[in-house]
């Protein structure tokens, strides 16, 4: 089973930087804060930080909320590459020394209430940041997500409350010492305020009053950033009569949020976590809140499943592969011997040249069995003749084309006879030589008349005729 | 492109390149196989063929043995067949048996050997037969038969291809 690394989150202020180490279930395993002077190029983070968090992958950095900035702009198109170009020229405008910024921002499409597309971009604006994660990343640290409480609250409040990306939410946060405010359009973080609350003991009226003045100041600044009113106002308090003091005051509806009850807090240690108090581990841990990533290591992590997936198929498959090539070569090389055994128990020669050369014996015999026979040519033609036919000459030439030419005399006492005779020749060869395709005609006959001095009545007929054998 | 992405795309091309490159070998492998199976198979059959009609080789072998004369030089070949040749004239009644061969066909797969011999047809054809059958070496190539039907007088004149193989181990007969 894959063991993995255990994960780091830290929260960072102007002052100090606290890491957190949590455990599965959500409780803090470890936990160190260094001074934020550490982090500059020459100070002592490399010693400062603890081994746990360098071996450990560093998840989240919580940073104050100021460090971010946001623009909204009216903007219709939806391509990304356009809005991502549209957003960097911007930022290297309005942001001409945060030559990093194009690398740190994050944008959503909104729709404001006339249904206008509107573009979102919050971006980070602090140079105190840019330092921070240089160093950190120097120290093989890099967080992989850059957030904000605000950022954090939004998606809290998001869950909780109806329409929150229709409306304009105001949220006061108020703590033992502190109060935060925020405020959001659209469902997005608009600003926040820190209020450092005074000492008044049992007597809550001057805060109240404080709040009062700063939470009117916060709605007239919301008026001029959104061009709208903020059209309800939530609260989270430890004392519920609170929200219901300050609302009489405001002169408006406060909603009392429900006190986040049986949640693992985050240590309470002073400061250090002060931004943060009232956050749970697992609200840290969530990996669907807004945030910021530097762009070419959210880059690296998004690729970072496709590419061990391909890694480990690839590696089984090689695995596989070399194992088949191995069984494959002990197959090979089992055939071969199998061959070369049947070869030497054969014969001396291999079948093949067995085949050929009794092929070539074949061949051979066939050309010899096809080749007339002299005798039996002779035999033939003396078979075929009829008595009164007399032979003279009988060639048989078998250089190329077979060929039989006969010269022969025919003793008959008229021509009629002759014929007869010719005829019956004529037959007899073509049947005792299978002349069917062929046949000798008497047209293919070369006929001579030969008269004895002694007896001219008695013509001696001479013929003359070749043909192919087949 | 961060050094640790462009490392790890490297890492899998790499790994995918020797995915495909073991593909093609073992498809390669494959072929080899199939091939030497087949010619496995093709020679046990052919093995198991030339067993079962052994005979019927030794037979065609024996006859193609007949086609060729197997001495040790051409003159003792040629010395052999004029003497076959005379003695079958003598036996079948053919006179005159002359028997002459081609001096510049040394060295040939054939030697043709020309022979001249006067007889009645019925010796001609008695001893032209007597040839074919006993010496199947010696093939007819030309053969003039010019008979007087007045005297029954036959001259032959014929010119076989004597086919020989010079051999060092085989006894001439």
């Amino acid at each position: 089973m894959i063991r993995r690394s255990p994960t780091v989150i830290s929260i960072a202020d102007e002052k100090q930087i606290a890491f957190l180490m949590m455990s599965r279930d959500g409780y803090i395993a470890h936990q160190a804060a260094l001074p934020l002077e550490d982090a500059q190029p020459d100070g002592r983070l490399i010693e400062a930080v603890p081994k746990w968090v360098r071996q450990a992958t560093h998840q989240l950095i919580v940073v104050p909320d100021y460090w971010f900035g946001n623009h909204l702009y009216e903007f219709h198109a939806r391509k990304r590459s356009i809005i991502t170009a549209f957003i960097e020229r911007k930022l290297s405008l309005e942001q001409p020394s945060l030559t990093d910024a194009a690398n740190f921002y994050d944008y959503a499409m909104v729709r404001d209430q006339d249904r206008r597309q509107m573009l979102y971009c919050t971006y980070l604006q602090e140079p105190l940041a840019y330092a921070l994660y240089r160093r950190l990343a120097s120290l093989a640290i890099s967080p992989h997500r850059i957030s904000t409480p605000a950022l954090i609250w939004q998606s809290t409040l998001g869950r909780h409350i109806d329409g929150f990306a229709e409306r304009g939410i105001g949220f006061v946060h108020l703590t033992q010492g502190d109060c935060f405010l925020y405020f959001y359009h659209m469902g997005q973080f608009l600003f926040s305020r820190h209020i450092q609350l005074p000492e008044t003991g049992d007597d809550p009226t001057e805060i109240h009053n404080l709040l009062n003045y700063e939470i009117n100041q916060s709605f007239y600044l919301y008026s001029q950033k959104s061009k709208q009113s903020v059209d309800t106002l939530y609260m989270l308090a430890q004392d519920p009569a609170t929200a219901g003091q300050l609302s009489e005051l405001l002169g408006r509806d406060i909603v009392q949020m429900p006190c986040p009850s049986q949640r693992v807090e985050l240590p309470d240690e002073g400061e250090t976590f002060a931004v943060c108090r009232d956050f749970s581990a697992l609200d840290l841990k969530n990996h669907d809140d807004p945030c910021i990533s530097y762009k070419p290591l959210h880059k690296e992590i998004t690729w970072r499943p496709v590419q061990w997936a391909g890694m480990a198929v690839g590696v089984c498959l090689v695995v596989l592969l070399a194992v088949e090539a191995g069984f494959l070569r002990q197959r090979q090389m089992d055939f071969q011997h199998r061959q070369f055994a049947m070869l030497q128990s054969a014969s001396a020669k291999n079948p093949d040249q067995i085949f050929h050369e009794l092929n070539q014996t074949i061949n051979r015999i066939s050309n010899e069995l096809g080749r007339p026979s002299a005798s039996d040519v002779m035999m033939r033609t003396l078979l075929a003749m009829p008595t009164t036919v007399a032979l003279q000459k009988i060639t048989l030439d078998t250089s190329d084309a077979a060929r039989l030419t006969i010269d022969a005399s025919v003793n008959a006492a008229h021509p009629a006879a002759f014929k007869a005779i010719l005829d019956d020749f004529l037959t007899q060869m073509n049947q005792r030589f299978n002349l069917a395709d062929r046949p000798l005609q008497e047209k293919d006959i070369r006929i001579g008349l030969e008269r004895k001095a002694h007896n001219d009545r008695k013509p001696i007929y001479q013929i003359h005729f070749s043909f192919e054998l087949s | 492109m961060s050094r640790r992405l462009k490392y790890r795309w490297f890492a899998v091309s790499l790994i995918w390149v020797l995915v495909l490159g073991l593909s093609g070998w073992n498809m390669h492998r494959i072929n080899q196989v199939q091939t030497i199976r087949r010619n496995l198979e093709t020679m046990q059959m052919d093995l198991r063929f030339l067993k079962a009609n052994q005979t019927t080789i030794q037979q065609i072998r024996r006859q193609e043995s007949r086609l060729t004369h197997v001495v040790a030089s051409a003159d003792l070949g040629f010395l052999v067949v004029e003497n076959n040749l005379k003695r079958l004239s003598w036996e079948l009644g053919l006179e005159k048996l002359s028997v002459k061969n081609n001096t510049n066909a040394q060295g040939a797969d054939a030697m043709p050997i020309t022979i001249i011999a006067h007889g009645t047809l019925p010796a001609v054809a008695g001893w032209i037969t007597a040839v074919e059958e006993a010496y199947p070496y010696l093939v007819v190539k030309r053969m003039d038969l010019t008979y007087e039907p007045a005297k029954q007088a036959g001259r032959l004149q014929a010119t076989f291809d004597y086919h020989l193989t010079l051999s060092d181990n085989n006894p001439v007969s």
